[in-house]
């Protein structure tokens, strides 16, 4: 199993040196002169030249490019172009609130999701099917800061049961735990929609199987058949599929956390955005690689668990 | 050889006639987004009003006969920006999609036929896209290029051509080996020869599916990346622009936000309701004839 882990680690180096040299070479690229983004339009050309031999700039660029992965090898990102704070500060203070949401989000998809798809299944071509299907698809179809829109304007405009916004500083666990109920609960509907897709069919693929047949010809309790024989053998795919959608719940946890107004990394990256903040961008982009990497390599472990076929190699 | 009657085109008309009309998930699907690709087509026809016109009278005014689904923040009309807006979407989504299927089917099959070195190197290259998202991935490209169009397509392109990579090779591999591709082979016809005349007419199905039900992420992205604030430059209408507009003055006018959120809704249930009849109706599994 570590053998298993550490070769999957190994198997990652590349996509993250990809991916580094990707936000090099798009760092690169951009119009307009960094050191004349910092100082303003207004900057003397000694001052500008300066900050070029500062910030390396006037050195070859593969030399730049080593320069590059060194820092990123020592946990060196730079400072915030706006604030002056360290990029690696600014992420590891939201980067809590953001893996918060994001695991609440996944138990809820994965509670609503799985039982929805195994009933769905069971009930094959009758109303419960219909249903799951359909609510499904319509799932699918939603956009993760549509679908928070409007359980805001329904829940918190309308009803006032949640905060409007998120607070933020210290607060207690259950104010907490309020406010974080509708970004979960958007995230994790959104993923149960999916997830329960990928449970039916998997779950029909199964109920097909001869050992299901085996299992009912011998006066196992359908109940039974379904928990011990099929659902166990069903859930193998769905355990890839829901470290896959990982990736895609990190994305939509940057709308999420718009319409919710969380802090988080969305928020983050998005403020960097809109300031241009390139230090702050390129860590961010970095972290992001390294978050889908470690949730791909924690699939491939909970498929070892779930599947023992996989631990015997 | 037996061939059907008919010109090439006429068969290909005839086949995909009998893919549309084979289930009425399908046919629902396809009524509905033929229906937005006419309000984006016709939109000067349809709209009230200059989806730009400022009414500075009509400021955040509610659903009235004037303007049947109320006015933002500008006193533009709603309803004509929603119409227009449409326009953005499927050129946006229809542009990507399209560079993405035919970039992504080329390299796929290309990489499934050849082998070898070529194979590696484009599996490495998927491999590495497909771990991001493509919300993810749009955003970092946008955030550097700049939000144009052109940029807008092209991130959304890029994300999505992993997908057809993926989706060509496979059956691409699988053919390879057969007898009649052989043949090709022995018969001396070149490899783009043979790729495109006997190994692609045998792989498209699946990959029109694909393009389905990434049409409709793409629009979701694009969308998504409006929202953010990285989509079209305002004024132009786009429905993701126009949620955040509305999502601003959520508390005093719910409908700003909403309205937009149901036309991409329409839009990408309509598509996933085409995807889905289209895996139904072409699962080998689940397919009666041939």
């Amino acid at each position: 199993m570590a053998r298993y882990a550490i070769l999957k680690l190994i198997y990652s180096v590349p996509t993250l040196l990809a991916v580094l040299t990707l936000v090099f070479v798009l760092t690169r690229v951009i119009p307009g002169d960094p050191a004349l983004m910092i100082l303003g339009d207004q900057a003397s050309p000694q001052a500008i030249a300066a900050l070029h031999v500062q910030l390396g700039l006037d050195r070859p660029v593969w030399m730049q490019y080593l320069h590059f992965l060194a820092n990123v090898a020592h946990g060196d990102f730079g400072k915030s172009l706006v604030t002056g704070q360290s990029v690696v500060d600014l992420a590891a203070s939201v980067l809590p609130s953001t893996l918060e949401l994001t695991i609440a989000s996944l138990v809820v998809g994965t509670v609503i999701g799985v039982p929805l798809g195994a009933w769905a299944a069971i009930h094959r071509n009758s109303m419960p099917d219909a249903l799951v299907r359909a609510g499904s698809l319509l799932g699918l179809s939603l956009p993760a800061f549509v679908f928070g829109i409007l359980l805001l304007i329904v829940f918190s405009v309308q009803l006032g049961w949640f905060p409007v916004i998120s607070p933020t500083g210290r607060v207690s666990a259950l104010e907490n735990l309020r406010a974080l109920a509708l970004p979960a609960l958007t995230l994790g509907i959104l993923m149960a929609a999916y997830i329960a897709r990928v449970t039916r069919s998997s779950m029909l693929q199964i109920l097909g199987e001869d050992f299901i047949r085996t299992a009912r010809a011998k006066g196992v309790p359908w109940r039974m058949v379904i928990r011990r024989h099929a659902l166990r053998n069903a859930i193998i795919p769905v355990v890839t599929v829901v470290g896959l959608y990982l990736g895609v719940l990190i994305g939509n946890s940057v709308l999420t956390e718009m319409v919710f107004n969380r802090p988080g990394l969305g928020k983050l990256i998005v403020g960097a955005l809109t300031q241009r903040d390139y230090p702050v961008l390129q860590g961010l982009m970095v972290l992001y690689t390294l978050l889908i990497i470690i949730a791909n390599l924690l699939t491939d472990l909970a498929y070892g668990i779930f599947n023992p076929t996989v631990r015997l190699r | 050889m037996p061939r059907p009657a008919g010109s090439a085109a006429g068969r290909l008309a005839r086949k995909l006639w009998r893919i549309a009309t084979a289930n009425i998930t399908i046919e629902a699907g396809i009524v509905l987004f033929l229906l937005v690709v006419a309000v984006a087509v016709f939109a000067p026809l349809i709209a009230t009003h200059d989806p730009l016109d400022q009414d500075l009278f009509e400021r955040l005014g509610t659903p009235s006969t004037e303007h049947w689904l109320g006015t933002d923040s500008f006193g533009r009309d709603i309803f004509s920006r929603i119409v227009f807006g449409a326009r953005i979407s499927l050129v946006i989504g229809l542009s990507a999609v399209l560079t993405a299927m035919v970039v992504g089917s080329f390299l796929g099959v290309l990489s499934g036929y050849l082998g070898g070195w070529v194979d590696q190197l484009v599996g490495q290259a998927t491999n590495i896209l497909l771990a991001f998202p493509s919300l993810i991935l749009g955003l970092m490209v946008v955030a550097f290029l700049g939000p144009s169009m052109i940029n807008l397509i092209a991130a959304i392109a890029l994300a999505t051509v992993p997908q057809f990579v993926r989706v060509a090779r496979a059956p691409t591999v699988a053919l390879r080996d057969r007898d009649y591709i052989q043949a090709c082979r022995a018969l001396g016809f070149s490899p783009l020869r043979t790729m495109l005349r006997h190994v692609l007419p045998n792989i498209w199905p699946e990959i029109l599916v694909m393009a389905t039900l990434w049409l409709a992420t793409a629009i979701r992205v694009e969308a998504s990346l409006a929202f953010i604030g990285l989509g079209v430059k305002p004024p132009t209408p786009t429905w993701g622009g126009m949620i955040r507009e509305g999502f601003e003055n959520i508390l005093t006018s719910l409908w700003l936000a909403i309205f937009p959120s149901l036309a991409i809704l329409v839009v990408v249930f309509a598509l996933n309701l085409i995807g889905d009849g289209l895996r139904d109706a072409l699962d080998p599994r689940l397919r009666k004839d041939e």
